[in-house]
C-alpha cells in the first residue's frame, strides 16, 4: 500500500447550477510527481482553488497528511505544508524580490533573509534583490513566485502551469528545480499541457474533463488510453510520449 | 394602538415608495456608473445638490417652477457630467477602486466647500405645489406625490432607453466587457462620458424635486449618499433594477422606522441596513463577487 | 529612501526642537503646535491601517470622537487628566474589536463604504442620548479640572511620537511586510502563510487607539465638546489628505504632509474654513491623479536599475 500524502475524496464544486467539479478523487503518493492534464475548463484550477482553500464552497474531503483541510482558510493550508502557485503570475508588485520571499517563511523563520538569497542564488536573480516585483519580466515573475512557495518548505506543492509564458532558460531552470526539491522528498501536483515536460517528471498522471477524473495511471497507461489521446490533442507530443 | 390602524399603515406605505422612488432615481445612476465604469462615486449626491441649487437660484432669481427647471437643469448638469468624466473621471477608469474612491472623494470635498462658500450653511427649499391630496383618511402630500411619480417615469425611461435602443445596448456590452466592446467598434470612452453624464443628470433630477420637500444645505450630500451606498449593496452593485428595487424597499423602511419610531432613528437605518446586509452576505444581496 | 542616519538624525533634530519649544515659543504657537501635532498622530494612525493595508477608511473621526467624549465624561468625574486619555484609548480600542471583526471580512470598496458612514451614525447615536453626552448642546468642561496648555503640548508630543515609532517599527517589522504584502494581493498574501484577518484586525486596533487618546487630550485642551465638534468630517478629510500628500503607507509621509498642510492652513486660510477644505480636496485630487506615492515619493529613487548579469534572463514572456 502507498504511502499517500494528499488524499482527495468526492470533491463537489458547484457555481450557480455548473457542476465545474463532479466528485474528483485524487491519491498523490509522498515524494511523487503528478500530473493533472485535461482540456480548459475541465476543472484543473478549480481543484487547485478547493485544495489550496482559496475557493471554500466545495463538499466532499481533501486530507493532507491524515488531516482534513477541506474549508480551511489558505494561510492554514499553507502553513499545514501545502502551497501554491497561481496561473497568472502573483508576485507582489511594490515589495521587492526579497520581501517577497521573506514574507513568504514562516512567521519565526531567522534564517528566512539567508534562506531567500540562498534560492535567489541557485536561479541566478541575485542581483534582483531590490528590484520590485513590477519591474520584473513575466517569466522572472514567475520564478520568483515559485521561489516564494519554497520559503516555508512545504511538503506538497501545486504547480498550476508554471512554465506558460517563460522562456526556454528559465523554462529549463524551473523544471531544474522541481527534479531538485523531488530528489529531496518534495511531493508536486504539477498542472501542465505541455506532454514533454508530462513524460518526462510526472511518475502519475490524471485526465480531468468536464469535473471529472476520466483517467489515471502511469503516464504510459494514460498516454494509450483513447480519451487522454484525443485530449492531449497534439500527436506529435504524443507519439513521443507512448514510445 | 392607533398607529396599527390600516390607513395610517397605508398612508406611511404610500409615503415610503414615493421617498423611495426619488432613491431609486439617485441610486440608479450610481450603481450604473459603477456597472459600467467600474468607479465609486463619492461626489454622486453632490450633483443631487448641484441640481438642488440650480433650481433654487432659478426660482429665487427667475422665479422658475421647479418642474420647468428641470428642462434646463437636467441638461445643464448632463453638460457639466460630460465634461467632467472626460478631464477627471476617465483618468481613475481601469485603476484600482480606492483610487477613484479617493479621487471622487476629493470632488465630493471639493464641491461641498465650494456650495458652502457660495450659498452659506443655512437651508435652503423651494415652497411650490404645497399642501396635500386628500382621499377619504389619506393625505398625500402634492410635491411627493408629484416627484415620486416623475422618478418612477425617469427611471423606466433610463431603463427602457438601455434596453432598447442602440446606443443604450453599447452601455450594456461596455459594462458587461470593455475590450470585446473595443473590438465591436464602440467608443468606449464616449460610451463612459455619456453613461457619467447620464447618471450625474439623473441625480440632479432628484436633486431638482428635493427641492419642494425638503429643506437642503451644502452638507445635505452626507445623508444621502450613505442611502445610495446602502441601497446598491441591497439591490446588487453595478445592477440598475436592484438600485430602483433597493432605492424603494430602503423609503418604505425609513417610513416605517420614522413612524413608529423617531425620525432620527429614520436616518440611521439606511447605515444599519447596509451594515446588516454586508454581514449577512458580504460582497452584497445580488454582488459581484469579483469586486477586489 | 532616505538613508537611515539622515532620517534618524532629522527625526532627532525634530524631537528636540519639538522638546524645548514650549520653552520659547508663545501660547498662541503652542496651541498651534498642539493641534499640528495632534495631526501628525492622527495621521499616522490613518496610515497604520489604510497606507499599511489599503483599507481606505473614511469613518476614522470616529474613534476621535469616542475619546473626547470618553474624556469629557470622566473628567468632571474627578478622574485624572491621564487616566482619562487611557481611557479614550481604550473606548476606541472597544469599539473598534468588534468592528473590526465585521468589517474586516468585506474586501476593500466594501469595507470603505461600510466605514463612511461610520461618523455619521456614532454622531446621531450621541446627539440623542442626551442623559449622557447633554445631546446636541454638548459638554463643557470647568477650566480648573484640566491640564495645562504645556500638559497638553506635551501630551499630545508624546502621543505624535509614540504613533510615529510605531508606524516605523510596523514598517521595519515581520508585520508590516505581511500588511503591504496584504496591499498589494491580499489573496496571494493568504496564500502564502499570512493571516490576513489577524493582521488587518491588529492594524485596525492599533490605528483606532491613537485617535482616541487624541481626542481626549483635545477636549482637555478645548474645554468643549458637542457632537458637531467630536465627528466632523472635517477630521476625516484632514487626516486622509495629509497621509495621501505626503505619501501613503511611508513613515515620513503623513508628517511631511501633516506640517505643510497645517503650516499653510495657518499661513493662507486659517480665517475661511470652507476655503481650506475646498482647497484639500484639489490636493487630493491632484495627489491621486498626479503623484500616488505623494511627496515622499519625490525622495524616493526608485531601484530601476537593471542589473546587468551574465545569465541574468531578461527576455519578456514569449508565450
Amino acid at each position: 500500500m502507498a504511502d499517500h500524502i494528499l488524499v482527495v475524496r468526492g470533491v463537489r464544486r458547484v457555481f450557480g447550477g455548473v457542476e465545474a467539479l463532479k466528485g474528483v478523487d485524487l491519491d498523490v503518493v509522498r515524494g511523487s510527481v503528478t500530473g493533472i492534464i485535461g482540456p480548459n475548463g475541465s476543472g484543473k484550477t478549480t481543484l487547485f482553488q478547493v485544495i489550496s482553500g482559496m475557493d471554500r464552497g466545495a463538499t466532499g474531503s481533501v486530507m493532507l497528511d491524515g488531516r482534513e483541510i477541506l474549508g480551511c482558510r489558505p494561510y492554514f493550508v499553507y502553513q499545514c505544508g501545502l502551497a501554491r502557485t497561481f496561473q497568472l503570475s502573483r508576485v507582489f508588485p511594490q515589495l521587492t524580490v526579497l520581501e517577497n520571499l521573506i514574507v513568504a517563511a514562516r512567521r519565526h523563520d531567522r534564517g528566512a533573509r539567508s534562506r531567500a538569497l540562498e534560492l535567489l542564488e541557485r536561479v541566478k536573480l541575485e542581483a534582483y534583490n531590490e528590484v520590485l516585483g513590477s519591474d520584473l519580466s513575466y517569466g522572472q515573475q514567475r520564478l520568483v513566485e515559485f521561489l516564494r512557495v519554497l520559503m516555508s518548505d512545504p511538503s506538497v506543492i501545486l504547480l498550476d502551469e508554471p512554465a506558460a509564458g517563460v522562456n526556454p532558460t528559465l523554462r529549463a531552470t524551473l523544471w531544474d528545480m522541481v527534479r531538485h526539491l523531488n530528489g529531496l522528498g518534495t511531493t508536486f501536483v504539477i498542472i501542465e499541457h505541455n506532454m514533454d515536460v508530462i513524460s518526462d517528471l510526472c511518475q502519475e498522471v490524471y485526465v480531468l474533463s468536464e469535473g471529472e477524473v476520466i483517467a489515471r495511471g502511469s503516464r504510459r497507461s494514460v498516454a494509450t488510453n483513447s480519451c487522454s489521446r484525443r485530449i492531449s490533442g497534439s500527436g506529435a507530443a504524443h507519439e513521443r510520449f507512448a514510445a | 394602538m392607533a398607529l396599527f390602524e390600516p390607513t395610517i399603515l397605508l398612508q406611511l406605505l404610500i409615503a415610503g415608495l414615493l421617498t423611495g422612488s426619488l432613491y431609486a432615481l439617485l441610486a440608479s445612476g450610481l450603481n450604473l456608473v459603477f456597472g459600467v465604469m467600474r468607479v465609486i462615486n463619492i461626489a454622486h449626491a453632490e450633483f443631487m445638490l448641484l441640481g438642488a441649487y440650480l433650481a433654487w437660484v432659478l426660482y429665487v432669481y427667475a422665479n422658475v417652477h421647479p418642474l420647468l427647471s428641470l428642462f434646463i437643469v437636467v441638461p445643464a448638469v448632463f453638460g457639466i457630467g460630460w465634461v467632467l468624466e472626460r478631464t477627471l473621471i476617465e483618468h481613475v477608469v481601469g485603476r484600482p477602486l480606492l483610487t477613484s474612491l479617493l479621487a471622487t472623494y476629493g470632488v465630493s470635498i471639493i464641491m461641498v466647500n465650494a456650495g458652502l462658500l457660495v450659498f452659506a450653511s443655512d437651508f435652503k427649499s423651494v415652497p411650490q405645489l404645497q399642501g396635500a391630496i386628500v382621499i377619504g383618511e389619506l393625505a398625500i402630500s402634492k410635491p411627493r406625490l408629484v416627484a415620486g411619480v416623475l422618478a418612477v417615469i425617469l427611471t423606466f425611461a433610463v431603463y427602457l432607453f438601455l434596453e432598447i435602443t442602440r446606443l443604450g445596448k453599447a452601455v450594456r456590452a461596455v459594462a458587461e466587457h470593455p475590450h470585446v466592446a473595443t473590438i465591436c467598434g464602440i467608443d468606449v470612452q464616449r460610451i463612459r462620458m455619456l453613461t457619467f453624464a447620464l447618471a450625474v443628470a439623473m441625480a440632479a433630477a432628484a436633486g431638482v424635486m428635493l427641492t419642494m420637500i425638503y429643506s437642503f444645505s451644502p452638507d445635505t450630500g452626507a445623508d444621502f449618499i450613505q442611502k445610495c451606498f446602502a441601497i446598491i449593496i441591497i439591490g446588487g452593485m453595478g445592477n440598475f433594477l436592484g438600485a430602483f428595487y433597493g432605492g424603494v424597499l430602503l423609503g418604505v423602511v425609513e417610513a416605517f422606522v420614522g413612524g413608529f419610531g423617531t425620525t432620527q432613528w429614520a436616518e440611521a437605518v439606511a447605515y444599519l441596513l447596509l451594515v446588516l446586509v454586508l454581514l449577512i452576505r458580504p460582497t452584497g444581496l445580488k454582488g459581484m463577487a469579483d469586486v477586489k | 529612501m532616505l538613508s537611515k542616519h539622515a532620517s534618524l538624525a532629522s527625526a532627532a533634530v525634530l524631537v528636540v526642537i519639538l522638546a524645548v519649544a514650549p520653552a520659547v515659543l508663545g501660547e498662541y504657537y503652542l496651541s498651534f503646535l498642539t493641534q499640528l501635532l495632534m495631526m501628525v498622530a492622527l495621521a499616522q494612525a490613518w496610515n497604520t491601517i489604510s497606507g499599511m493595508t489599503g483599507y481606505v477608511s473614511f469613518g476614522h473621526a470616529t474613534f476621535f470622537g469616542m475619546g473626547s467624549y470618553a474624556a469629557a465624561l470622566l473628567l468632571p468625574l474627578g478622574v485624572p487628566w491621564w487616566a482619562c486619555l487611557i481611557a479614550g484609548a481604550l473606548v476606541a480600542l472597544a469599539l473598534s474589536v468588534p468592528l473590526g471583526f465585521l468589517t474586516l471580512r468585506l474586501r476593500g470598496p466594501y469595507f470603505a463604504i461600510a466605514m463612511l458612514g461610520l461618523n455619521e451614525v456614532a454622531r446621531v447615536f450621541v446627539t440623542l442620548w442626551v442623559d449622557l453626552t447633554g445631546g446636541g448642546s454638548g459638554i463643557t468642561l470647568s477650566p480648573e479640572l484640566l491640564p495645562s496648555l504645556t500638559t497638553s503640548y506635551y501630551t499630545m508630543f508624546l502621543i505624535a511620537v509614540a504613533a510615529t515609532v510605531i508606524v516605523a517599527a510596523i514598517y521595519h517589522s515581520r508585520f508590516g511586510l505581511e500588511l503591504r504584502a496584504i496591499r498589494e494581493d491580499e489573496g496571494a498574501a493568504e496564500m502564502v502563510g499570512v493571516n490576513t484577518t489577524r493582521d488587518k484586525l491588529a492594524a485596525f486596533v492599533l490605528s483606532a487607539l491613537i485617535p482616541g487618546a487624541a481626542g481626549a487630550v483635545l477636549v482637555m485642551y478645548t474645554s468643549y465638546i458637542d457632537p458637531a465638534a467630536a465627528f466632523a468630517p472635517a477630521v476625516n478629510i484632514q487626516m486622509i489628505v495629509m497621509v495621501m500628500f505626503g505619501g501613503s503607507g511611508t513613515v515620513w509621509g503623513p508628517v511631511l504632509g501633516a506640517g505643510l498642510v497645517m503650516g499653510l492652513r495657518e499661513v493662507f486660510w486659517a480665517e475661511f474654513p470652507a476655503a481650506h477644505l475646498m482647497l484639500l480636496g484639489v490636493l487630493l485630487l491632484s495627489v491621486v491623479l498626479f503623484l500616488p506615492g505623494g511627496l515622499m515619493a519625490l525622495f524616493t529613487r526608485r531601484k530601476l536599475v537593471r542589473p546587468e548579469v551574465a545569465a541574468g534572463p531578461q527576455e519578456r514572456p514569449d508565450g
